[in-house]
């Protein structure tokens, strides 16, 4: 598909006088993107927009083109696993993706093939007829996601799918996630507020924060773009003195910070590309000897901070 | 939309809302009203020596079909689609290729069927105790008509507290006010009054169902008016709750 | 040895921390339902609706004083009732005041006489049954389920319905009379002046209606009639179902409903309504040989025949026929009744007089005059021999034109109005002050009188003042609750009691809010008596004010001087006003502990008390003390006892008081152990 497969313009969506979105704007491409924020900037009124749960107070939001609002037909084209639980302790996962199936218009031998055929791909295949009142998070939440495509949609949205999993259960959805694009051709949008796991299943983002879309993009060129904030590089040497010495003279170097012990110290740069073409060369010159050297910067978590102010 | 789609669908919703009323807590609620009338019947059956159709029609329209009746049908009608929205379980159903009417329809059917199926298993009961003493000869016709009326009125009150239920917070409270006063009361008003009650429909439907009893004397409309009237009632409430949930957000 | 945490309570000495802590939770509780907006509705609702009306009501009615008649109503007669499930033996007289409930025979020597009411469930077998030997006189109602036997005398006001069958050989003495009207019209004064021992006397102690010893009427003599006393003499009302022989007389001032054959060899008087669906059949006829004399109502389905007269100011109304062979002979034997100026013309004695109002859906043959005061309304031929004279209104309709015709020979003079949709034709002479209209043709030699054409203004006019009469005095038919004593505030009162009380421990319950209070210095007592108090102010806001307020207006727009009596009558009512606020508010907390749900509790808290209700209406049929399940009696009773009013029978004070307190202390005790198991611990 040619374009973003979903765009919104001045997107805003208020409760009262709480204000949910306030002129949202993103184009999201396909593939997977992370929609991040911390807790109350919006990532699930979002959500809400996007699946026409609810209406946008003002502005446009559009998926694969369509209007959500209303739009019955549109609902076959995605899948939607929302960040609360609202699975049913007296169901089986098997009754559950049944429901959903016969929601979607399936029934008989087909939709127990494709029921079969989810459960496998979540990895829940062999508690496929047990009770979901005794599942662990991790196994409600792979539950959930196999109910959000039972139906073969093109877009899955995973509102907050991480969230109350333990570091296991994490991993497997993380794994999970990835493999419904790569393996099954998904379209996914995932949100969540723990950065560092969003980095592990994509580097495409849009940051959102107090209802706004700070940045959207990859999440080093978004860095790439925080000029006024330098990059932090640590190095780490025997020599750090006579190093810190040269850095000085170089035309991109900001500060630089020694920490108590004087062999290492925090560099910051202007221009990280520039820095790390020129400090081999300038390594090799003084003849010392390096132990580490590496970007503290690039990453979800320091964007992040930058662009929201921690 | 794909015809076969919505009908599948609907049935789907059907089935689930039917689960969802039998298999809940309040299906305690059920088997202590249906113990409340087994032992009224009971009662009464010690205090008559004959078989008395007039007193049975007359104790069972007043607790099942006036008491009993709307009271089963505000509870689970009040709470079927509410409680999904407050615990956001509506999300998944909200979030299908289903058209609202199909989803509100198959809401409805299923509680229409669930409450008939309940009011009948009540009603059957406390009938066996009473005039199992005595042999069921000749009420055939007051079982019969009994369960026309509960089944009609199931239809009605279902319309009505679905409806309601997707514009009050705690709907229970406008089903309390409605079940207690305005049918209870109001529906008891000499004059043209009793008119804007329901149960003064269901009354002359029994007028002309019941050879005996109080219901068989009931001055009430006529067979043509009421079913006019309950029809259009039920059409009106369907299309409104309709459209209520067409437009309504699911935050 | 430490401290137990749970049983330390250093607090518990210092009494005026305890009124502290619980004011603070009731100002709490009061506080949070102002808040809400369903609590404030339904008390703005209720006082507008229960409040505004009465106190209008109370300020705009004269009155001398409050009394308790206001506040609770006007006591009502309650009469003793008996009530047996047995076979009851009588070897005396039996007088009922209040209702006699019979499932088994009653077989009696005496008389039964009374103003009550007289019920038996039986079936028809000859077991169960009323066996009178002596009079039975009935003021009140009588239901006759069973079979009324016996030998005696039949009278009095009172109304005998069912489906029994009267038989047997009922014998009494008749009076004949010779001014019929008069003393007629005495008989019905004396027992309308509740004397049910009166039969019909002879006047001045004298037979004046003279008969010869063979028991014929000598010519010129108005016929004996009435009969001294009578074979069956009812003032009331009689209705039999099954087959009703009489070898004699029957005369009644009741209404004589018979579903089955009548046979009767003598006369009927009185007021008939005579119902026989068996028109087809030889079963269906009344067939008699004496006059007919209608006061009443009287309905016929069947056919009516004989050779007798029809007269009276009553009501004949039904599908049969009305034939006979009313001769000229016959009209000496008639007694005049009321039709004007029969002094002059002695030859028009009516034939057929109505001064009440007679529908004949069948044919008239008419060989006299029909004299009408009342309205005539014929849907068959009609033929009259002689003249149509009255005030009254002569209405005559039919279908097909050959029977659509109304033919009077004689005079036609009527005040009143005639409406004619066939033809009119006579040749006799128009007359009076009325209508003649219709779509009919008038044939014949008609000539109107000029001189006594009068407006017909007057007689429109007297005919809407009895229309409106009428209305009025149904309208203001008396409700006799007063402002204490009234169902919408129960109502109200306990919708506002589900909602206040459903949240006030359900919620703690659900937030875990015990922690909170119990770690504090808060006894159990103290937090019951918190929420006990805030929801009792709250919900007296409405409960208290309604009552009160209206006391109030009474007492200040009062016109007499007793104020002692107004204030005592206050006094009664802040405490009955008092008793209602708290009465529901017990049960409402005890639900509201059992669960997290304030609707679950709202819900069951009013639902509870509907069923008590439902179940109490449902089984006193059988048992009139289940009266004492119902909340809303017991509140009732209450406040008949606080005003010093009787209860019925089979209550007494110390039931209603006993309930009282049951309904308020057993729920708090549950309310008690409830909130120390939770909140305390086990």
């Amino acid at each position: 598909m040619n374009g973003p497969i979903i765009w919104a313009r001045d997107l805003s969506r208020w409760y009262g006088e709480v204000i949910g979105l306030n002129q949202f704007n993103v184009d999201i491409e396909p593939g997977i993107t992370g929609i991040v924020g911390p807790n109350g900037s919006g990532k699930s009124t979002f959500f809400k927009t996007l699946t026409g749960l609810i209406r946008p107070s003002v502005g446009q939001i559009r998926m694969f083109g369509q209007d959500p609002w209303n739009n019955t037909a549109l609902m076959r084209d995605f899948g939607f696993c929302p960040d609360f639980d609202n699975l049913s302790n007296e169901q089986t996962p098997r009754d559950f993706l049944t429901f959903v199936g016969g929601l979607h218009g399936k029934g008989g031998e087909e939709l127990a093939k494709r029921v079969d055929e989810v459960l496998d791909i979540v990895g829940m295949g062999d508690a496929a007829d047990r009770k979901i009142g005794g599942f662990s998070k991790g196994m409600r939440q792979r539950t959930k996601i196999a109910g959000a495509m039972v139906h073969n949609p093109k877009l899955l949205l995973l509102d907050e799918p991480l969230s109350g999993t333990d570091p296991l259960g994490r991993r497997e959805i993380i794994d999970l996630v990835k493999k419904l694009h790569r393996q099954h051709g998904h379209n996914i949008i995932v949100s969540s507020h723990v950065l560092h796991e969003v980095e592990r299943l994509t580097h495409q983002v849009v940051v959102i924060y107090k209802g706004r879309a700070v940045a959207v993009g990859d999440i080093s060129d978004i860095r790439g773009m925080i000029d006024k904030h330098p990059h932090n590089i640590i190095v780490e040497s025997k020599e750090m003195e006579e190093l810190a010495k040269r850095f000085v003279e170089m035309p991109f170097v900001v500060s630089i910070q020694f920490n108590p012990d004087r062999r290492s110290a925090i560099v910051q740069v202007q221009q990280p590309d520039e820095f790390f073409n020129a400090f081999p060369s300038l390594v090799e010159e003084l003849g010392c000897e390096v132990d580490k050297v590496y970007s503290l910067d690039d990453n979800l978590e320091s964007v992040f901070r930058y662009l929201v102010g921690w | 939309m794909d015809m076969a789609t919505q009908i599948k669908g609907t049935l789907t919703i059907t089935r689930y809302s039917m689960c969802k009323v039998l298999v809940s807590k309040r299906i305690v609620l059920v088997f202590a009203i249906m113990a409340l009338f087994c032992s009224v019947a009971f009662y009464g059956s010690t205090e008559v020596e004959q078989k008395e159709r007039e007193e049975f029609i007359n104790f069972a329209s007043a607790l099942v079909l006036f008491f009993i009746l709307p009271v089963i049908t505000m509870i689970y009608g009040s709470s079927l689609i509410r409680d999904e929205i407050v615990d956001r379980s509506i999300t998944q159903i909200a979030t299908s290729p289903l058209c609202k009417a199909s989803i509100y329809i198959g809401y409805y059917l299923g509680l229409i069927i669930t409450v008939s199926v309940i009011m009948v298993l009540v009603f059957t009961s406390g009938f066996l105790i009473y005039f199992g003493e005595f042999g069921f000869d000749g009420t055939g016709d007051i079982y019969g008509s009994f369960i026309k009326l509960m089944i009609i009125g199931t239809v009605v009150y279902s319309s009505l507290f679905m409806m309601v239920s997707l514009i009050f917070r705690t709907p229970i409270y406008f089903g309390l006010f409605f079940v207690f006063i305005w049918e209870l009361f109001i529906g008891n008003f000499p004059g043209r009054i009793k008119m804007v009650a329901i149960n003064h429909y269901l009354r002359s439907l029994g007028s002309n169902m019941f050879t005996v009893g109080e219901l068989s004397s009931y001055n009430g409309s006529t067979v043509g008016d009421t079913t006019i009237t309950l029809a259009a009632f039920v059409t009106i409430s369907m299309i409104l709750g309709i459209l209520i949930f067409t437009y309504k957000e699911y935050p | 040895m430490g401290i137990n945490p749970i049983e330390y309570k250093p607090w518990k000495k210092k009494r005026g921390d305890h009124k502290k802590r619980f004011l603070s939770i009731s100002s709490n509780v009061f506080r949070t339902n102002l808040k809400s907006k369903a609590v404030l509705g339904i008390i703005i609702i209720g006082l507008l609706l229960t409040l505004v009306i009465p106190l209008l009501g109370a300020v705009l009615t004269p009155h001398e004083k409050l009394t308790k008649d206001m506040a609770v109503g006007v006591e009502e007669d309650r009469e003793d009732d008996l009530e047996t499930f047995g076979n009851f033996y009588i070897n005396g007289d039996m007088n009922i005041e209040g209702s006699l409930s019979l499932q088994g025979m009653l077989t009696l020597d005496g008389n039964v006489f009374g103003t009550g009411m007289y019920t038996s469930a039986n079936g028809i077998t000859s077991e169960t049954g009323l066996n009178v030997s002596g009079a039975l006189d009935i003021n009140g109602t009588a239901f006759l389920d069973g079979e009324l036997t016996g030998t005696g005398t039949i009278y009095g006001f009172g109304f005998i319905e069912g489906k029994g069958n009267l038989s047997g050989d009922w014998s009494g003495e008749a009076t004949v009379f010779d001014n019929i009207t008069e003393d007629i019209q005495r008989i019905r004064d004396d027992r309308e002046m509740d004397n049910p021992d009166s039969s019909p006397d002879q006047k001045d102690g004298q037979t004046t209606n003279p008969v010869d010893d063979d028991g014929t009427v000598p010519p010129g003599s108005p016929p004996p009639y009435p009969p001294p006393e009578y074979r069956m003499n009812l003032t009331g009302d009689l209705g039999t179902e099954g087959d009703l022989l009489v070898d004699g007389e029957i005369s009644i001032n009741g209404s004589f409903y018979v579903n089955g054959y009548l046979s009767l060899r003598g006369s009927v008087e009185g007021t008939i309504f005579f119902d026989n669906h068996n028109m087809l059949a030889q079963y269906g006829e009344l067939t008699m040989a004496g006059s007919v004399m209608v006061d009443g109502e009287a309905g016929l389905m069947g056919m009516l025949q004989g050779e007798g007269i029809i007269i009276g100011t009553g009501f004949l109304n039904g599908t049969g026929n009305v034939s006979g062979s009313l001769s000229q002979e016959d009209i000496t034997n008639i007694i005049s009744m009321d039709c004007g100026d029969d002094d002059d013309d002695t030859s028009s004695e009516d034939s057929l007089f109505v001064e009440g109002s007679l529908t004949i859906e069948g044919d008239v043959l008419c060989a006299g005059d029909i004299g009408i005061d009342g309205s005539l309304y014929i849907d068959g031929v009609c033929v009259i021999m002689g003249n149509v004279t009255g005030s009254g209104s002569l209405e005559y309709k039919s279908t097909e034109m050959f029977h659509g015709e109304v033919y009077v020979m004689g005079a036609f003079d009527t005040n009143g109005t005639v409406v004619v949709d066939g033809s009119l034709n006579g040749a006799g002479m128009i007359m009076g002050t009325g209508n003649i209209n219709g779509t009919g043709m008038v044939h014949g030699y008609f000539e109107p009188d000029e001189e006594t054409y009068k407006e017909d203004e007057e007689i429109k006019t007297r005919l809407l003042e009895m229309e409106s009469e009428n209305e009025m005095s149904s309208y203001y038919s008396s409700q006799t609750s007063g402002f204490l004593r009234n169902e919408l505030v129960v109502i109200f009162t306990l919708l506002l009691a589900s909602i206040i009380c459903a949240d006030l421990i359900s919620k703690d319950i659900s937030n875990n809010s015990f922690v909170l209070y119990f770690s504090r210095s808060i006894t159990t007592r103290d937090y019951i008596s918190g929420k006990f108090i805030g929801a009792a102010v709250t919900l007296g806001l409405y409960t208290f004010i309604v009552p009160v307020v209206v006391a109030l207006a009474i007492i200040g727009t009062q016109t007499g001087s007793d104020y002692s009596t107004s204030f005592v009558v206050l006094g009664l009512t802040v405490a009955g006003a008092l008793i209602t606020t708290v009465y529901f508010i017990p049960f409402g907390l005890m639900i509201s502990s059992f669960t997290k749900r304030p609707s679950y509790a709202g819900v069951g808290i009013f639902m509870s008390f509907f069923v008590l209700i439902i179940i109490s209406e449902i089984f006193r049929m059988f048992d009139k003390r289940w009266m004492l399940a119902n909340p809303a009696s017991i509140l009732d009773f209450t406040y008949q006892l606080l005003f010093d009013r009787a209860l019925p029978s089979q209550i007494t004070g110390s039931m209603v008081a006993g309930i009282l307190l049951t309904f308020l202390a057993i729920p708090l005790a549950i309310l008690y152990i409830n909130i120390h198991r939770k909140g305390v611990g086990r």
